[in-house]
């Protein structure tokens, strides 16, 4: 079975990303490359190739059914309590002092 | 292995139901641990004070759109690249432009740091470029060679090894000093628009976003596909780890941001508003991970609290679509490039203020405009 993809050239503007792609997977490289320069992309599927490729989606899925997983609410209060510890430190929560700039190379006051 | 005929009894229409098998188990033992949602859990967590975020210094000097922006680990130095072929060094105090290194391909996607300060200013930036052989100059290297645009890189931990993902649909390993493939890794079926590694020290994973709508968790070492999350319903542009490395939040052209948990193996909060309909091309968390920044294709970063999942606030200035929203490493500003071809740096002043601060401000704007920006400048 061969799948030919035709990049369409000429109802595309470079500045805009077009979403009335037919593509299911649009490839961005569309957005990227020169409206001038227009592609053929063929796709052979062989049915070696959709075979190896199946089993290796099998095998994939076995992997990831496998994976050790915890309960979502022990994530979430893990996660919470990261956020939380660290909320102090978090400079874009709490705030600089008014006025000053962040970037500044840090002086060192010393207190007689 | 490409050749290999069928085994014993097995047939592609054998194979096809197995893994619909395995993907409906996969989904079951999943919902299995979905006990409870996450802002559920975040209930009893403190509604977010008004956040006073506001962008307070504008870098203007790149001649076209500003694709990519990163911060140098001094926390204070910036690298930019744009359309016009130019990787700009800017210093995020002075407003200067430390370095102008023009590059001859145009479409410059990614840009990073070197973390180590030994290789000074060292910013390598892999071009999108066909020329894949071309030496550019006696500092530059080429390193990584994709058969297709390179859409995101990264130095490793080591600094000697640089991560890359391309639109050839794979992510590489290369080591630096020779330009060799370490590793790579298949499995996406689209172009990978975008990668992150894991914080951790001594972490080896990353994850990386694709087209084909799946973010993809990876072993660095053996190059296999740990983790795979497909719920996003259109593109992936940005994918970024949360600070503690055990979560990761992905923004897409679907208009929505979404947050996985890798310990649950599972999404666990989404990210969306009806009056959002534009596309998320970049996100990145704060230093304590509680805020997601996300910067939109309708000209504004929208900013999330994460446990709760609303918007805090929303960040406007920019003229044209945000292309890369990133933290400074200590977390105190926030940078934005965008096509308008200006970067902005954002920081937010604690609400407790200085009156007495303000005022004086007040009486140096009545007398004159350039005193104004001396103290603005401090």
């Amino acid at each position: 079975m061969t799948t030919v993809f035709f990049e369409y050239t000429s109802t595309f503007n470079l500045g805009e990303w077009s979403l009335n792609s037919p593509l299911k997977y649009s490839s961005k490289r569309l957005f990227y490359e020169d409206i001038f320069s227009p592609k053929t992309i063929t796709n052979n599927m062989t049915s070696n190739s959709n075979l190896s490729n199946m089993r290796r989606l099998v095998e994939q899925l076995k992997l990831e059914a496998s994976v050790e997983r915890i309960k979502v609410s022990q994530a979430a209060a893990e996660l919470q309590q990261y956020c939380l510890q660290n909320a102090g430190k978090d400079a874009l929560l709490v705030g600089v002092p008014t006025g000053s700039n962040p970037f500044r190379e840090p002086r060192s006051c010393a207190i007689v | 292995m490409a050749c290999q005929g069928l085994q014993k009894g097995e047939t592609l229409e054998s194979l096809k139901r197995e893994s619909e098998t395995l993907k409906k188990k996969l989904e079951e033992e999943r919902n299995k641990l979905n006990d409870v949602e996450l802002h559920q859990v975040a209930e009893k967590v403190e509604v977010l004070s008004a956040l006073s975020i506001k962008t307070r210094r504008v870098l203007k000097g790149h001649g076209n759109k500003v694709l990519c922006m990163d911060w140098c680990k001094d926390k204070r130095r910036m690298v930019s690249s744009s359309q016009d072929g130019k990787v700009i060094v800017w210093d995020a105090f002075t407003l200067n432009k430390e370095h102008g290194v023009p590059l001859p391909c145009t479409w410059v996607l990614a840009c990073a740091y070197a973390p180590l300060s030994g290789l000074d200013n060292k910013c390598s930036v892999i071009p999108l470029s066909l020329d894949k052989n071309e030496n550019l100059a006696a500092k530059k290297k080429s390193v990584a060679m994709h058969t297709n645009y390179v859409s995101g890189c990264s130095f490793t931990n080591s600094d000697m090894q640089l991560l890359t993902s391309s639109g050839d649909g794979t992510c590489a390993l290369w080591d630096v000093e020779s330009g060799q493939l370490l590793q790579s890794f298949h499995g996406h079926t689209a172009d990978v628009l975008s990668l992150d590694l894991a914080p951790s020290e001594t972490g080896n994973t990353f994850v990386s976003g694709g087209c084909d709508m799946k973010a993809n968790v990876w072993d660095m070492r053996s190059g296999q596909n740990i983790q795979s999350f497909e719920s996003h319903e259109s593109d992936i542009n940005c994918v970024k780890y949360y600070p503690s490395g055990d979560a990761f939040a992905s923004a897409s052209d679907d208009a929505t941001c979404r947050f996985y948990d890798l310990r649950a193996d599972r999404e666990v909060a989404v990210y969306q508003k009806d009056s959002i309909i534009f596309g998320a091309s970049t996100c990145d968390f704060s230093l304590s991970g509680r805020l997601l920044f996300a910067g939109y294709n309708d000209y504004t970063i929208n900013v999330w609290d994460v446990l709760k999942g609303t918007r805090a606030t929303i960040l406007f200035g920019h003229e044209n679509r945000v292309s890369r929203v990133r933290v400074s490493p200590d977390g105190t500003a926030l940078g934005s490039a965008s096509w308008d071809s200006t970067l902005r740096v954002s920081w937010s002043f604690s609400t407790g203020s200085n009156y007495i601060f303000r005022f004086i401000k007040l009486l140096f704007w009545v007398n004159s405009r350039l005193v104004l920006e001396f103290t603005v400048a401090f």
